[in-house]
């Protein structure tokens, strides 16, 4: 248990320390102007959409807790 | 506790918050504006004077010309506040910070229910995930500095600066309109991630913080290094506690543990929680050794 707890811990640092210099290299192309990269502005839409995914995953557990509560 | 309840009791962290703002936040950046004017720098302070990250940036990347040449203020800003953090904790993040302030102002205000909000229980994982992004910010400004990266790359810290947003809003604000050109897709995504998804739907309002700030980060290794040594510190009395973890929904840091030690990376000694639970007591000097 502990071993995958460290994994996780190890695999998230991982995954972040990636991710700034991903995310920079991304975003190299528009230079701060928008729609000017390859992307065209997708970059806009995916922190919004990855949070509303998160949200609705949260949501998602929440009602199910709920409906299992009011099941006789 | 219910939001008023929290407010009156932490009422001098919310005073020094605005403080904080009147302090470093053009037009007024008194603190600054009263250094400036001692030792004679004509420059108009802003919130960039005492920016968190160009120095932590410059280390990184070799340029330590930079520290000792014009911009020598805001880089003794920047170590001040980390080694102030050794004595006292975090407490410039807690208590003075405008970014934080705002963004966990917000939070409160809003009145959406915590389960609408993304919150790590696993504080491992939310230190983790924290000194992941430090590591990824100091890859960057050592590429840059370095030159590994082409210099059309530009340094990482103003790409996205929450600290920048918070600037230009005070500024459209008080009627300086002539920043508009600034709001490019950067300081739109830094805007979004600061106050909407760090702010109004992460418990605490203090997701930027928690993820995104180096100068954050550091204070809070420092903190961690000060409270070994037997300076300032939050502590748990498992005596005192009844078990409610009412303790961890207030804490705005994501900074306490399920078995309700604190996370001293993280923990910003707001003392959100010695004002709610007779549990956490803050310990400094001779009473640690009491302890
Ligand atoms: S542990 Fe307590 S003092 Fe530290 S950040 Fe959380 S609420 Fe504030």
């Amino acid at each position: 248990m502990r071993i995958i707890e460290r994994a996780k811990a190890w695999w998230a640092f991982a995954l972040a320390a990636s991710a700034v210099p991903t995310s920079y290299l991304i975003a190299m192309p528009c230079g701060g102007a928008c729609f000017g990269c390859p992307m065209g502005g997708s970059c806009f839409l995916a922190y919004p959409i990855l949070v509303a995914l998160a949200l609705g995953a949260k949501g998602l557990r929440f009602s199910r807790r709920l409906v299992k509560k009011i099941k006789p | 506790m219910n939001s008023i309840e929290t407010l009156i009791k932490n009422k001098w962290r919310y005073i020094s918050f605005v403080a904080g703002f009147f302090l470093f936040v053009a037009p007024f950046a008194l603190f600054t504006r009263a250094v400036y004017l001692i030792v004679g720098n004509t420059a108009e302070p802003t919130l960039h004077s005492v920016c968190y990250r160009m120095p932590i940036d410059w280390i990184f990347g070799g340029r330590f010309y930079s520290i000792f040449g014009s911009s020598w203020f805001m880089a003794a800003f920047v170590f001040g506040v980390i080694i102030s953090s050794i004595f006292l904790g975090a407490a410039f993040c807690g208590w003075l910070c405008p970014v934080g302030g705002v963004s966990e102002a917000i939070s409160r205000a809003v009145p959406i229910p915590n389960k609408f909000r993304l919150r790590i229980r696993d504080t491992k994982l939310t230190v983790s995930l924290r000194y992941g992004f430090l590591v990824g910010f100091i890859i960057v400004a050592a590429l840059v500095g370095y030159k590994l990266a082409s210099d059309q790359l530009g340094s990482i810290c103003c790409r996205y600066c929450s600290s920048a947003v918070l600037q230009n809003l005070a500024s459209a604000l008080f009627g300086n309109l002539s920043a508009i050109e600034y709001w490019q897709s950067g300081a739109i995504m830094s805007l979004l991630f600061w106050l909407v998804i760090g702010g109004l739907f992460m418990s605490g309002g203090r997701g930027w913080c928690l993820f995104f700030c180096p100068l954050g980060a550091i204070s809070g290794l420092a903190h961690k290094a000060g409270a070994k040594l037997g300076f300032y510190r939050v502590e748990h009395r498992p005596e005192a506690c009844t078990g409610c973890k009412r303790c961890q929904d207030l804490c705005p840091m994501w900074a306490i543990k399920q078995d309700h030690n604190v996370e001293r990376t993280l923990c910003v000694n707001c003392k959100e929680c010695v004002s709610a639970c007779k549990a956490y007591k803050l310990l400094r000097g001779r009473k640690i050794a009491d302890n």
